[in-house]
């Protein structure tokens, strides 16, 4: 699903910011915080961790699930 | 006029048969083709990357507008990115007008580049099949022909019978797990060595005055007011009032350092080759439901690409998951490639946008000009995106050719809708 990042409240935010929600991502060369959805298997949303440059993978500190899109 | 012998202030010895002869006779060795210099404090303009498209933008930006103070960095060496990894094809058979008009005039300069790099680019015309397996996609195929031919651009869909004509190999029977149903053919497609592009356009841009520097990265984007003073590198600080960001997977780390955010994620794109073959495969062939592109090199290679990897990642290591795919793919097309040995896998990193279009032109930080988001369809686009970055720079706004390409698009949501027609489609 990507990286994890913060969805503005519909009712308040502007149409700028939405965009910004919708297109912009942080597209980190290095360690990033993911989204995940285990399609195969469990079929639950998790967090991860990956090194985008090695594609190694761990899970976080504190893990949690990951969010539906 | 002594080929060879001219100093480098008159040029380096023009390429021609009777050079050719004469080195040949003589055993005199060859110019480098372009000069390694010292990094200077200050440049008009410094373009980072030196890929097809910095490259291009430095030659037209010297010989269109004889704007010749001008740097093109790049990290590693020229043509090393994604100008050296993609799959060399060329086409012009959009889905949208813009698209259509932008893809085809860099059809016209790649079809003369030759010429006028005075560099043997091996252009070579051969046609370009995209397989239909469905009825939406034929559907789809007919609505690109018809926008083409509006366009002026050469593209006709035809049925399995002509795609066998084309390509006798193929197996148009419909007992194939996805049969073919037609097929849009764009006669004016073909492909080009795509490291002489590179190679052409830096020794052209380096006679003209073009500095090169390899094996210097970008450490830093000096703004101040909100107005580009500067860049820092490896090598050393360069002051400029204009840089240019065409560094393709790399866009947004560039990016950030001059505090500009764009729409864009890196995926890796596979790529493959086999080892030399008899000449069999004259047209380009390319199946979006199968994922994969197939050609014939003149070396007698098949080179085979796919779609993207399906997450982002700055990775270019090749998976087995990937070959076994794309073998199987290429098999359900035509069987007979079975007892082919695959030499070489490798990948390139694509700035994917979420419209499938680049993002070109001006940015909030004045100065700090984009030519980036060329996903998977960057290298057919070098020359045409050269020579409009290069206008862009001299005239300060983006020529009409790219105007639906800006950066602002995202923010008041005015996508480019060429999702359908380049996501997969080489």
């Amino acid at each position: 699903m990507g990286e994890v990042r913060a969805r503005p409240d519909p009712q308040t935010t502007t149409p700028a910011e939405w965009r910004g929600y919708l297109y912009l991502r942080r597209n980190t060369a290095g360690w990033t915080t993911e989204s995940w959805y285990h399609r195969m298997g469990c079929r639950r949303y998790l967090v991860l961790e990956r090194d985008t440059t090695t594609n190694e993978a761990r899970l976080p500190a504190s893990p949690g699930r990951g969010r539906e899109p | 006029m002594a080929e060879g012998r001219r100093t480098r202030q008159d040029g380096p010895a023009r390429y021609s048969g009777l050079a050719l002869l004469r080195h040949g006779i003589t055993g005199r060795a060859w110019d480098r083709v372009w000069r390694d210099r010292a990094l200077e404090p200050a440049h008009q303009v410094v373009i980072i990357g030196g890929g097809v498209h910095g490259l291009a933008t430095a030659y037209y930006l010297a010989r269109n507008h004889g704007i010749t103070d001008v740097a093109v960095l790049d990290k590693g060496y020229l043509g090393g990115g994604g100008s050296g990894r993609n799959t060399a094809i060329l086409r012009s058979n959009y889905l949208t007008p813009e698209g259509v008009r932008f893809y085809d005039r860099s059809l016209e300069l790649y079809r003369g580049l030759a010429a006028d790099l005075n560099f043997n680019v091996m252009f070579s015309r051969r046609g370009h099949l995209t397989l239909a397996h469905s009825d939406a996609s034929l559907r789809t195929m007919r609505w690109r022909a018809e926008v083409n031919k509006a366009s002026g651009v050469d593209s006709e869909v035809i049925g399995p019978r002509e795609v066998q004509r084309l390509v006798p190999e193929m197996d148009v029977t419909d007992q194939a797990r996805y049969p073919i149903l037609g097929a849009l053919y764009h006669p004016p497609g073909g492909i080009v060595r795509h490291d002489a592009v590179v190679w052409g356009y830096a020794r052209a841009a380096d006679h003209l005055g073009v500095h090169l520097h390899q094996d210097t990265e970008v450490t830093g984007i000096d703004v101040s007011g909100g107005r580009v003073t500067g860049v820092r590198t490896t090598r050393g600080n360069i002051a400029t009032p204009i840089v240019v960001n065409a560094t393709a997977g790399w866009a947004t780390t560039v990016a950030d350092m001059a505090g500009v955010r764009l729409p864009v994620q890196t995926f890796p794109l596979q790529a493959a080759v086999t080892e030399p073959v008899k000449p069999f495969l004259r047209t380009v062939v390319v199946s979006g439901s199968l994922h994969v592109y197939v050609s014939q090199t003149a070396r007698g290679e098949l080179v085979f690409g796919a779609s993207v990897d399906p997450f982002a990642s700055y990775s270019t290591r090749g998976s087995l998951e990937f070959t076994e795919g794309l073998a199987s793919h290429v098999l359900q097309l035509m069987p007979s490639l079975a007892k082919v040995r695959l030499l070489r896998q490798w990948a390139g990193l694509c700035d994917m946008t979420p419209d499938f279009a680049p993002i070109m032109g001006a940015t909030d930080v004045s100065g700090f000009l984009v030519d980036v988001g060329w996903g998977t369809y960057g290298f057919k686009a070098g020359p045409v995106a050269g020579e409009a970055m290069a206008e862009c720079i001299a005239t300060r706004r983006a020529p009409e050719i790219i105007s639906s390409f800006g950066l602002d698009r995202f923010a008041v949501g005015r996508l480019v809708g060429e999702k359908g027609a380049a996501a997969v489609g080489h």
